[in-house]
């Protein structure tokens, strides 16, 4: 039996969640645990078959995935140095939103940001030590939205799903990608070919992959919610 | 940022065996024995298409393609599998080209005539191919098809989304930072706005992926995968560059993507029509310019025409601005001493009317085309000059004739007595067609009406309100050169000796300033040594300096 288009669209948030999860690990430091896990969660999802070469970002996603598996044989140390010096040195590239959108007016940002998280019944876990503006913590937040959405249209609720898919477009509009096509541009020009590079070239390709996407399904099912 | 082509490699020729049987008759290994020879780098294969019925299992096993170009027996082909596919060996999916041979000369010419129109349309799809800078991730609009036509293994791996492509806008050559809005007032869906970073930026969802704005630009600033600048300059340059086919004369045709299903509905029926039209499929007939019009005309063709789709199924949703354009360029050709019939606009939904216009093929055209170096803005509405000169020079036409025309891609720029030399008007200029230089104490405002595209960007901004700018053909203007507009002495900083101001800019503001002596630090030091003047101290600090 092919899945109904409903299901084919809870698949579709369900690797989205994902791969946010992944995007987001990756930008956080390269512990050998933390890069076994990133490891591990992209064979499975490799492993699940997943076709992905169907969507726009394939070949970035590629690269994001060779990129995963070299680091994973490398020594992690190598990997560790080069994240101390990209974005823990002197902050040659910033981390988080407000670095590129408020560099004088962080507490503002990080303000926003956790007004957003704990109106969606979310706090960053006290034992986390990043800002709340960091790539890692948006990207997982996404990856919470995406998930939320996924279970509204595994329950034919498309008034539930129409509701998170808005508001993860807000969210992109308002945060992502406002900044972090700039992270990626900069990470290219600093280390080209690099790990990192591939992440965050990976990372905007797939943001802006969804702020085409999310439109889309929101003109395709938004008069359907409205009508409940 | 990456953009997803592979230069330097092979391109890939996948002819549709099916071409080589009846009812089709083409001679494919002469095809694929010209190609080798006339094009560098390529490899023509010969197999079951995916456009056979039963479609084959599609290998397309070329790692070692830069580009693909399929000869097809007909439309109907799964199109977004082959794109995954191509995705899976590293190829940009807006990069594959299609030429359907079925249509566009096996089922409408007899086979020699069709074997060697196959040449030009696979040749010049090659040189379109290859003038494919590559895709950005902007470009692809995903558009969900929950019904989309998949082959039943397909069915339930593909994800719901196919991709259509649309413009994108290169921030350092848009002029969006000096005013310019050409792209905004041409968008018929509010598609473009000005972006934080200064620059265009174009919503996905608005964008019907037309086109318009790609050839409207004034800087060629946008660009779109399959209708860029390059791409449809190369195929129309090899298609009326090419001396090794005899078919002439030759003329183009600029087909809607959306109207090609008239000309196989004409095709079906076995409709003949002259081999010397070559289509350039275009998204949309919004996208076809009078620049692209009488360019083509002035490569050597023996007519420029555009097939747009039904009114209804418009992307670009403005089809009296189609015609208006066509019309405009036919009035330029009467202009010019040429035949207004060389442009025309056909009618899609009348077939009959249709097959009378394309039989209708004017005779003329150059056998030996205008050689220009391929150059994208041969194409761009910077382009319209050469094409209008390159004309006038063919009919030997007299140049002091002008049309005045608001479609006209050109414009002119007068000025009326007042102008100071303040050289704003230089700083909105999107082209360049008004510049300010500096020689020693002399500024000399200059005009060059080869670039004025006649956008009136200059008029709003000008203090004096002293320009009038409008669209206008002026053959004159053209073939003159630059035009001095305004030349005067520069005043000096007495401080620094660096510029201040024009004399005429700076008599004004001594005239409005009066006799206050305390203001006259304002006509005569530049505005780094001048200081504030609110406090009273800087002028005293310039003092104790000297």
């Amino acid at each position: 039996m092919p899945r109904s288009p409903l299901m084919r669209v809870a698949d579709l948030a369900l690797f989205r969640r994902a791969a946010y999860w992944l995007f987001g690990a990756s930008l956080l430091y390269p512990t050998e645990e933390r890069l076994a896990t990133i490891a591990s969660a992209a064979r499975e999802l490799e492993r699940q078959g997943v076709p992905l070469e169907g969507l726009a970002f394939y070949l970035q996603w590629q690269k994001f995935l060779t990129a995963i598996a070299r680091c994973v044989d490398s020594a992690s140390a190598d990997l560790e140095e080069t994240y101390v010096d990209l974005f823990v040195v002197n902050q040659k590239v910033p981390l988080c939103e407000s670095g590129f959108l408020s560099p004088g007016a962080s507490a503002m940002t990080m303000a926003m940001l956790e007004r957003e998280y704990s109106a969606a019944g979310l706090s960053v876990a006290s034992s986390f030590k990043e800002p709340p503006d960091h790539a890692a913590v948006e990207m997982e937040f996404m990856s919470l939205l995406c998930e939320a959405e996924a279970r509204a249209w595994r329950k034919r609720s498309v008034q539930d799903s129409v509701k998170q898919l808005e508001e993860e477009s807000r969210f992109l509009d308002q945060h992502l990608s406002r900044w972090f096509p700039a992270l990626a541009e900069l990470v290219a020009t600093r280390v080209a070919g690099n790990f990192y590079a591939a992440v965050t070239q990976a990372a905007h390709v797939f943001i802006e992959h969804d702020r085409g996407l999310l439109p889309a399904l929101l003109a395709e099912y938004q008069r359907e919610g409205t009508h409940g | 940022m990456d953009k997803s082509v592979a230069k330097g490699k092979k391109a890939v020729v996948l002819l549709c065996q099916t071409l080589g049987g009846p009812p089709f008759g083409l001679h494919l290994e002469t095809i694929e024995s010209w190609l080798n020879e006339q094009v560098r780098d390529v490899s023509v294969r010969i197999e079951p298409g995916p456009c056979c019925k039963p479609a084959p299992s599609l290998r397309l096993a070329v790692t070692d393609a830069g580009s693909i170009v399929f000869g097809l027996c007909s439309r109907d082909y799964p199109q977004p599998e082959i794109e995954a596919k191509a995705r899976k060996i590293g190829l940009d999916p807006f990069g594959i080209e299609w030429v359907h041979l079925g249509a566009y000369c096996a089922q409408v010419l007899p086979g020699h005539a069709a074997t060697e129109k196959a040449k030009l349309l696979l040749a010049a799809a090659l040189a379109k191919a290859q003038a494919n800078c590559g895709s950005l991730p902007e470009n692809a609009k995903p558009i969900l098809s929950l019904d989309q036509q998949v082959s039943r293994r397909a069915l339930f791996t593909l994800p719901p989304i196919r991709y259509e492509a649309i413009p994108t806008v290169r921030a350092e050559m848009c002029a969006a930072r000096y005013g310019c809005r050409v792209c905004v007032s041409t968008c018929p869906h509010q598609a473009l706005a000005p972006g934080d970073s200064g620059s265009m930026t174009i919503n996905k969802l608005q964008c019907s992926g037309c086109g318009a704005c790609v050839s409207v630009c004034p800087r060629a600033a946008v660009d779109m995968p399959g209708a860029s600048l390059a791409q449809i300059h190369a195929q129309v340059a090899s298609y009326l560059d090419n001396k090794s086919v005899g078919i002439y004369p030759r003329a183009i045709l600029f087909v809607c993507a959306k109207a090609v299903c008239s000309l196989e509905g004409l095709a079906r029926k076995a409709l003949c029509s002259p081999a010397g039209w070559l289509p350039v499929e275009v998204p949309c007939a919004g996208i076809v310019t009078p620049t692209w019009l009488l360019q083509s005309l002035n490569l050597g063709a023996a007519a420029a025409t555009i097939l747009p789709c039904l009114r209804d199924d418009c992307r670009f949703g403005q089809p009296t601005v189609v015609g208006d354009r066509v019309q405009y360029s036919r009035e330029v050709l009467k202009l010019l001493g040429g035949s207004p019939e060389q442009v025309r606009l056909l009618d899609p939904g009348d077939e009959e009317r249709l097959i009378d216009s394309l039989n209708d093929l004017p005779d003329g055209g150059r056998k030996e085309p205008r050689r220009l170096p391929l150059d994208p803005s041969a194409f761009a509405r910077g382009g319209a000059a050469s094409a209008m000169l390159g004309l006038a020079d063919t009919y030997g036409t007299p140049l002091d004739r002008s049309l005045d025309h608001p479609h006209s891609p050109l414009g002119d720029v007068e000025f009326r007595d007042g102008c100071t030399g303040c050289g704003v008007c230089s700083g909105s200029c999107p082209t360049g067609a008004l510049g300010l230089d500096r020689d020693g104490d002399t500024l000399t405002l200059a005009f060059n009406p080869q670039l004025c595209v006649g956008c009136g960007n200059c008029v709003p901004v000008c203090p004096e309100k002293v320009i009038e700018a409008r669209p206008t053909t002026n053959l004159g203007r053209l073939s003159g050169g630059r035009i001095v507009l305004y030349r005067g002495r520069e005043a000096r900083c007495e401080k620094c000796g660096g510029p201040i101001a024009s004399q005429e800019m700076l008599g004004k503001i001594a005239a409005l300033l009066g006799d206050d002596a305390s203001l006259s630090e304002i006509t005569r030091y530049c505005p780094g040594c001048r200081g504030t003047f609110f406090s009273g101290s800087w002028p005293g600090e310039i003092e104790d300096e000297n």
